[in-house]
């Protein structure tokens, strides 16, 4: 069965309309650049690195096959990964593919956006409608329990990074929980990442024991989460291009200070950082 | 050389800016805006309001930016964040009167945003926690299907071209500021009022259409950008005033009359440039840079925007015909396949050989799509120059450098005749 391709972060894959269809959030799937694109020209440098990578699968060809491709709105840079995908294919430089679809949210509450919210669901399941729909998995009870042994240190802060993002792809991934970890309470958070390269350093720095970065984070009160997992010392990193994230550095320290929590701040990280560009040891300043 | 016309939009702007200081110094609660909002709503209810991109303009003008921008990274907002749209929150995070126009803003007594860029939401709950302000956050969902030549449809068949559903939720998020700017200031807007703002704002921008038409075809440029900003901005920010009619009817006509005349900036005029995207505010010498050569900067987005971006026929809907205005009001500048299309619109209709680019690489809304305009542009037979700057950040400005690359474009241009 032909997948349903998401793109865009925090895509709500159990959302009624999409019940029971192949779905894979291809959100933070890594495209590199084609050796010879006819596409990077028109890509600015600073252009969001998902976005790029998104438009680099297009252009690859990882997303043919699929039955069609959704761009969640309100993702972070979603609207310009849209836009650059139709001007590419308008003007003959992707290859033509799956269709692609804009799924649209309201920024604000009420009546009237409640109203459009439903209607851009309805015009989704119209556009989906000729797709088989199978049983749905449950994908909700193995995030319960990666993010309770993660908690414990009983698995590895890469071993859920991976979990959770297979789990999107539509993967039953297996995860075995071990012995729990000893050593610092970590948290990480800022820019998503696309690799689990900091995950892996982090896990020799002490127990990564809450993702705030990754997919599916919690949107709990952040205070409420450090306090319940008795975070010891949080890290902070952003892209190299960042507009985004970094307005909540500062709040964000603000609140470590108060709760007597550590902030390192690793500065700029590209999303799949490699041993290069972290540091030796994780500052303590 | 100067516009008549644009000593008096100074003098008025200075005279505003003085009235409205002392109306916020004594205690009236004032709507902070960005630039993309339907300021109409305030207009229409008698409310003062401060938009985030001129405050910012203001602040850069003043040569204040580099002391905010540096404060900001201090406190850790890192030196990639967006600056045009955050220089006022900076401005204000600092807080010291002796380093500010007007020695400061008081707390706005209401914030507004729309969500056209991921960031803009974040900024302006920086300024929410700030100031304990309430915010609106206005939706701004994507035209799942756009055209290129979005300008023809939007003046009149806006209810197609826009969509209804985008249009029916923008018409209750507007409803919805009018209800919160009528209980901050106390009062309701007066019956009638926006539908009489938005017909005026109408024949202010045909004005604005009319002097765009009557410089693209004057046979050398009769003004500079220089001009053309100040007189078109101002009454802009007042949109649907009586002032703001009459200044657009005077510059017009004082515009028709140089044509007339045969005033042209450069004599001797040879190449035609286009300055695109938002002003170059802390050094706007920059535009008359290249006319001892005869190379004149003759297009800037603000004069025919007022028409393509504003113009919108009411059909007895004034609310609508603003929900439409606002709509997709930046991303027609920016997002393919829009702004491609539109810019090159504008080139013909100007003549334009050289087309000049800013590219503000940490004002991502603002850079993206700059190389598709330029490849656009390209395909048309425009050469284009891209310059690495930011509009308000005077610390990243390399003025050899810009000069240097422009020059470049320019002689380009003189060799491939």
């Amino acid at each position: 069965m032909p997948p349903v391709l998401l793109f865009g972060h925090g895509v709500p894959l159990e959302a009624e309309c999409l019940r029971g269809l192949p779905l894979r959030d291809i959100t933070r799937d890594w495209h590199a650049q084609p050796a010879s694109s006819r596409i990077e020209p028109l890509m600015e440098p600073f252009l969001d690195p998902f976005v790029r990578s998104f438009l680099f699968g297009l252009e690859s060809g990882a997303c043919d096959g699929a039955a069609r491709i959704i761009v969640w709105r309100p993702g972070a840079g979603a609207l310009h990964a849209y836009r650059y995908a139709g001007e590419l294919r308008r003007l003959g430089l992707l290859p033509p593919g799956p269709p692609v679809t804009l799924w649209n949210r309201a920024a604000s509450r009420g009546p009237a956006a409640d109203a459009f919210d439903a209607a851009q669901d309805a015009a989704l399941a119209l556009a989906l409608a000729g797709l088989a729909r199978g049983p749905v998995r449950d994908r909700a009870g193995p995030l319960a329990v990666w993010a309770r042994w993660q908690a414990e240190g009983r698995i590895s802060g890469a071993e859920a990074f991976r979990a959770r993002l297979a789990a999107r792809r539509g993967e039953v991934p297996e995860v075995m929980p071990g012995p729990p970890r000893s050593g610092r309470r970590l948290a990480l958070a800022g820019s998503p990442l696309a690799g689990d390269g900091l995950h892996r350093w982090l896990d020799t720095q002490g127990a990564l024991v809450l993702d705030l970065q990754g997919p599916d984070a919690s949107t709990d009160d952040l205070a409420d989460l450090m306090r319940a997992h008795r975070i010891e010392h949080l890290v902070w990193q952003v892209d190299p291009n960042d507009d985004l994230h970094g307005w909540r550095a500062p709040g964000l320290r603000r609140l470590c200070a108060g709760l007597g929590v550590r902030f390192s701040d690793l500065g700029f990280l590209p999303p799949l950082p490699g041993p290069g560009d972290l540091p030796e040891a994780l500052p303590c300043a | 050389m100067r516009l008549t016309c644009t000593e008096a939009a100074n003098a008025f702007q200075r005279d505003w800016a003085q009235g409205l200081r002392a109306r916020l110094k004594a205690g009236e609660p004032f709507a902070f805006a960005n630039a993309d909002t339907p300021l109409e709503v305030f207009h229409a209810l008698g409310m003062p309001v401060v938009v985030n991109q001129w405050w910012s303009s203001v602040i850069a003008a003043k040569q204040l930016s580099a002391l905010h921008l540096d404060a900001s990274e201090r406190a850790g907002f890192h030196a990639r964040l967006a600056k045009y749209s955050a220089l006022p929150l900076f401005a204000a995070l600092d807080g010291r009167p002796e380093v500010q126009p007007w020695g400061g803003l008081p707390p706005p007594g209401l914030l507004v945003a729309r969500a056209s860029a991921d960031d803009h939401p974040l900024i302006f709950a920086e300024w929410a926690r700030l100031t304990g302000a309430p915010l609106a956050i206005l939706s701004a969902p994507g035209h799942p299907a756009p055209a290129p030549d979005w300008w023809t449809p939007l003046r009149h068949d806006w209810e197609r071209e826009a969509g209804p559903d985008r249009l029916d939720l923008m018409v209750s998020e507007i409803a919805d500021l009018t209800t919160l700017a009528e209980r901050v200031a106390g009062r309701r807007t007066p019956e009638g009022a926006l539908e009489r703002l938005m017909a005026r704002i109408d024949a202010q921008e045909r004005l604005f259409d009319e002097a765009a038409r009557i410089i693209a075809e004057a046979p050398r440029l009769p003004l500079r950008i220089a001009d053309m900003i100040p007189n078109v901005m101002i009454p802009q920010w007042h949109r649907g005033s009586d002032w703001a009619l009459a200044h657009a009817r005077a510059f017009r006509d004082e515009v028709a009359a140089r044509v007339r005349d045969g005033v042209a900036v450069v004599p001797d005029e040879r190449i035609r440039m286009m300055w695109i995207g938002a002003g170059l505010w802390f050094d706007t010498g920059f535009y008359s840079a290249f006319e001892d050569q005869g190379a004149v900067f003759a297009w800037s987005m603000y004069l025919p925007f007022a028409a393509d971006g504003y113009l919108r026929a009411d059909h007895g809907d004034p609310m609508r015909a603003l929900a439409a205005r606002v709509i997709d009001l930046n991303e027609h500048l920016h997002q393919p396949p829009w702004a491609g299309a539109w810019h090159v619109k504008e080139a013909r209709r100007h003549r334009i050989d050289l087309a000049v680019i800013i590219v503000p690489k940490t004002d991502r809304p603002s850079g993206y799509g700059t190389r598709f305009i330029a490849h656009a542009l390209e395909q048309a037979g425009v050469a284009c120059v891209m310059v690495d700057a930011d509009m308000v950040d005077a610390r990243a400005w390399d003025g050899a450098s810009a000069r240097a690359a422009v020059q470049a474009g320019i002689d380009r241009v003189q060799k491939g005749r």
